[in-house]
């Protein structure tokens, strides 16, 4: 039995390194033979799949339905806005990714941890409505509080990253060397986030998820432990954030608004959670829909309704998670 | 060692007393059982023990260390284990993952976003041998919505038995399942009390009188009598009370 396991975990991985092997290569040729929208588009659907991927930590793995993750979105915006933009209001600490990252990174967990340990005292439904009323009471403030955060026209000038070593400078200003940088980012993500669900820490949320009045009686501080799954949530929906403002460079209110959170939603629900990749193909197909049949239709989200209504009442487990069971079921 | 005391311990809800100023010292090793008819208090007393309730007043001691208001996860820290009286386990996952689940608690690692091959492979045999060791190895790979009910009870057990407590509480353990599956248990919980303390709650007087080494009966919230099962047994009291009908099935 032990041996069998670990043979086929062995082959688990062996394919997970070659479709990542796979998937890099790809996305490294890509812009060779594609226009600026298509790399444009790409860029895209990459920072969106490391913001639904974000919210499949919290929903998928951990149980917690949030409709507020676009606080956290938002907010990583509105500080590289801060940190690094042409705008009178900017501090322009630098423009160094080395620097701002890690600042992003900070304030975003510091946000998410405060509004974490107030959430994850209310369950279901109740987790719902606290997530939105945060997200809500941010994106308030930046409509309001105009001086500093531009008001509804939100901050413009938001400048691309370089990376400085040294001497040694990259500069991520173009739009194919900026699609290098989220490409590696979205790598990074993806790695760091299959490793934290597939740890024992993975596990003890997939236990919360599962069971939390029988994770608390097996000793495990399940508040604690949903704190830190909101943290690491909401510190990568701000990277993916800071990423939009840099590539549009320009942040606005409605990066925090509810519909945001709605969107990732719907990436999360039609790619299948708990599965990481699901919100890939989700949050892929969100971006790719418009693009493709707008030139077809104006209904494209009524379509897109009709699409979410039937994965909702036929494949409650998303694409993937479908599309896997059948697998399974073939195998036995 | 892990003596449980419990001093003039009362839970009321709303105007009703479910208990009222109970004191109990369970200190002897072996399997105390709290018996008393529908309503009486016991499940409530081991809700209180284990932390899923918090007493109006009164208070519970571990080992002299007081536990009273502690959460259900210190409480599990410092060794109180518990089972529930309808199954309580992780549905959507296989019966191995939800003794690995235990298992990781007790080894600490339930934090860690790294683990190395070695703890892996250790984790996967001790899982292995507390399954064998609960006959449940065969269902290994089953998902546990998938077990009979008498294993899903067993399956509840091995589990608090793999974060490896001091003292364990069972609420109604055979309840509902099959003679075999009870026969099974009886002598799991007989096992298991060589090692562990272990208080129990249960409605079946054979199984009662087939385990109890010590016995507390409980009545509208108050202790009525105390001691071996034979001492329970003569108590005119507790037997007009609770056990008239099964002191003349024995007899």
């Amino acid at each position: 039995m032990n041996l069998k396991q670990h043979s086929i975990e062995k082959n688990i991985l062996s394919n997970k390194i070659i479709l990542l092997s796979i998937s890099i290569t790809i996305m490294l040729v890509l812009p060779t033979v594609s226009n600026n929208y298509i790399i444009s588009l790409l860029i895209e659907i990459l920072i969106f799949s490391i913001f639904a991927m974000s919210l499949d930590i919290l929903i998928g793995y951990t149980g917690l339905p949030s409709l507020g993750h676009s606080a956290f979105f938002g907010l990583g915006s509105y500080i590289i806005a801060f940190l690094n933009s042409t705008n009178a209001i900017a501090l322009n600490v630098s423009q160094n990714i080395l620097i701002t990252l890690p600042i992003v990174i900070l304030a975003t967990g510091i946000m998410s941890f405060v509004i974490g340990i107030i959430a994850i005292r209310a369950k279901g439904i109740y987790f719902l409505m606290i997530t939105l009323a945060f997200a809500q009471m941010l994106y308030s403030i930046s409509i309001r509080w105009s001086s500093v955060t531009g008001g509804s026209d939100g901050i413009t000038g938001i400048l691309r990253p370089n990376l400085v070593i040294g001497s040694w400078m990259l500069q991520f200003d173009s739009r194919i060397s900026f699609y290098y940088l989220v490409v590696a980012i979205f790598f990074i993500t993806i790695i760091l986030l299959n490793q934290i669900v597939n740890s024992p820490f993975g596990n003890t949320l997939q236990g919360i998820k599962s069971n939390q009045q029988r994770m608390l009686s097996l000793g495990y501080n399940v508040n604690w432990y949903k704190t830190a799954s909101f943290v690491i949530s909401g510190v990568v929906a701000g990277i993916s954030g800071m990423l939009l403002a840099q590539f549009y460079w320009f942040t606005s209110p409605e990066n925090i608004y509810w519909t945001m959170s709605g969107q990732a939603l719907i990436m999360v629900v039609l790619g299948g959670n708990a599965t990481l990749i699901g919100p890939i193909i989700g949050a892929t197909l969100m971006r790719l829909l418009p693009n493709v049949t707008s030139s077809i239709t104006i209904y494209w989200q009524s379509y897109m309704g009709l699409i979410l209504i039937a994965v909702v009442l036929y494949a409650r487990n998303g694409i993937v998670g479908t599309i896997s069971k059948i697998i399974s079921k073939n195998h036995e | 060692m892990n003596n449980i005391q419990i001093k003039k311990l009362s839970m009321c809800f709303g105007n009703m007393f479910a208990l009222e100023k109970v004191s109990l010292n369970i200190d002897t090793n072996g399997i105390h059982t709290i018996i008393g008819p529908n309503g009486a208090g016991k499940s409530t007393l081991l809700k209180l023990i284990s932390g899923h309730l918090i007493p109006s007043s009164g208070s519970i001691y571990l080992d002299s260390k007081e536990i009273t208001n502690l959460p259900i996860y210190t409480r599990a820290k410092l060794g109180i284990s518990c089972t529930y009286q309808h199954t309580n386990l992780f549905d959507d996952m296989t019966t191995i993952e939800n003794i690995k689940i235990a298992l990781q608690q007790q080894y600490d690692i339930g934090y860690k976003i790294t683990q190395n091959k070695l703890s892996k492979l250790l984790i996967l045999d001790q899982a292995t041998q507390i399954l064998r060791r609960f006959n449940l190895d065969d269902y290994m790979c089953q998902n546990t919505n998938t077990l009979s009910y008498g294993h899903q009870k067993i399956l509840e057990i091995a589990i608090s038995f793999a974060t490896k407590p001091l003292v364990l509480l069972l609420d109604e353990p055979t309840s509902g399942i099959s003679l075999t599956n009870t026969k099974e248990m009886i002598n799991l919980i007989k096992q298991i009390s060589k090692t562990t303390r272990v208080i129990l709650v249960e409605h079946d007087m054979d199984v009662i009188f087939n385990l109890a080494d010590t016995i507390t009966v409980l009545n509208h919230g108050k202790i009525i009598g105390q001691g071996t099962p034979s001492e329970i047994q003569k108590n005119p009291t507790i037997q007009s009370y609770y056990l008239g009908h099964y002191d003349n099935i024995i007899t």
